[in-house]
């Protein structure tokens, strides 16, 4: 094996890697976030509520932003991971547009470099 | 090396010794005309297992006089005591009297610490009357614990309280007190209310 394509194989195990660590990373944190968002709500539904002389009723609304919080975070991450799924594998496969490093590696396997 | 192991061990000991205890100065006597309670909730087992609870805190002021007197316009009889705090409520993001007391009912402030102070004479009532008439609306820089602590501090002279933006601070910050008190429950029969545009809505627990 030449040196570049040496470097390029190593460079491979590391990229995958790293995708593996953030796949797993982003996914506890969507796991975490969904499972706040059900338990502000949870936790909101467990507050006393109390009727207003109009009919209408009122409890403490604390649980209900902090439920907004974490579900307005659990969808950023949600369309987080779907970008990065369709940069990383769909728009590839389908169009065949490379990254920086998959140009870079071809480019040395054609001996362009 | 040996300045690091030295560096280091200061470290620990300033971030491990406990903050220094203080004594109330204004603790209650015969003369007093009143007192007034400082709680914190820090949202200890209200909660989820990683699912934070922010707490609360408030403030009660029980009538040890034998006649009655108003707190930002709400009466308080002889021997009666209230809860007032800052609430984010849906119905109004203001001052409420009398809320905590069903959050006692139901359990959810066993965790709750508060400490005591004496109210010294009506010119205090006064004093603390008008910043609970003019507390103004609930915020995320001015929430509970600040109303809560500017409630306090207006009338504590020499056991005025540090910090306290949220009631997690509020709570260590009472803790420090050697007086402080666990599970001091409030009870009262008279319904929560709010006020809004001047006249006070009462509202029925469901």
């Amino acid at each position: 094996m030449s040196p570049q394509n040496e470097i390029f194989s190593r460079r491979d195990k590391v990229i995958k890697y790293l995708k593996l660590i953030c796949a797993c990373v982003v996914a506890v944190a969507i796991v975490y976030f969904a499972y706040g968002t059900i338990g502000s709500f949870v936790l909101l539904g467990r507050q006393p509520q109390f009727t207003l002389p109009d009919g209408g009723t009122t409890k403490s609304l604390g649980f209900m932003v902090q439920g907004l919080i974490y579900c307005g975070l659990l969808t950023s991450l949600i369309i987080a991971e779907v970008l990065m799924i369709y940069f990383m594998y769909v728009r590839k496969k389908k169009t065949g547009i490379l990254n920086g490093h998959d140009r870079l590696k071809n480019s040395f396997r054609k001996g362009e470099y | 090396m040996c300045l690091a192991l030295l560096v280091s061990s200061c470290f620990i000991m300033v971030s491990c010794s406990p903050s220094k205890e203080r004594e109330i100065t204004g603790g209650v006597s015969d003369t007093s005309v009143a007192e007034i309670h400082i709680y914190a909730y820090a949202g200890d087992g209200g909660g989820l297992p990683l699912v934070p609870n922010m707490g609360h805190a408030f403030i009660s002021v029980k009538n040890l006089s034998n006649d009655s007197f108003d707190i930002g316009g709400h009466e308080i009889e002889a021997g009666e005591e209230i809860t007032i705090g800052l609430w984010g409520q849906k119905a109004s993001w203001s001052v409420w009297f009398n809320l905590e007391i069903y959050y006692f009912e139901k359990d959810l402030y066993d965790k709750a610490v508060s400490v005591t102070r004496e109210i010294k004479n009506m010119n205090e009532i006064q004093i603390l009357s008008d910043y609970v008439k003019n507390a103004g609306k609930w915020t995320f820089s001015y929430n509970c614990s600040g109303f809560a602590l500017k409630a306090w501090n207006t009338i504590a002279g020499e056991d005025t309280m540090k910090g306290g933006s949220t009631p997690k601070q509020l709570y260590k910050e009472i803790k420090r007190f050697k007086t402080y008190e666990t599970e001091r429950k409030i009870t009262n029969d008279r319904n929560p209310s709010y006020v809004k545009e001047g006249e006070f809505i009462y509202v029925t627990p469901k």
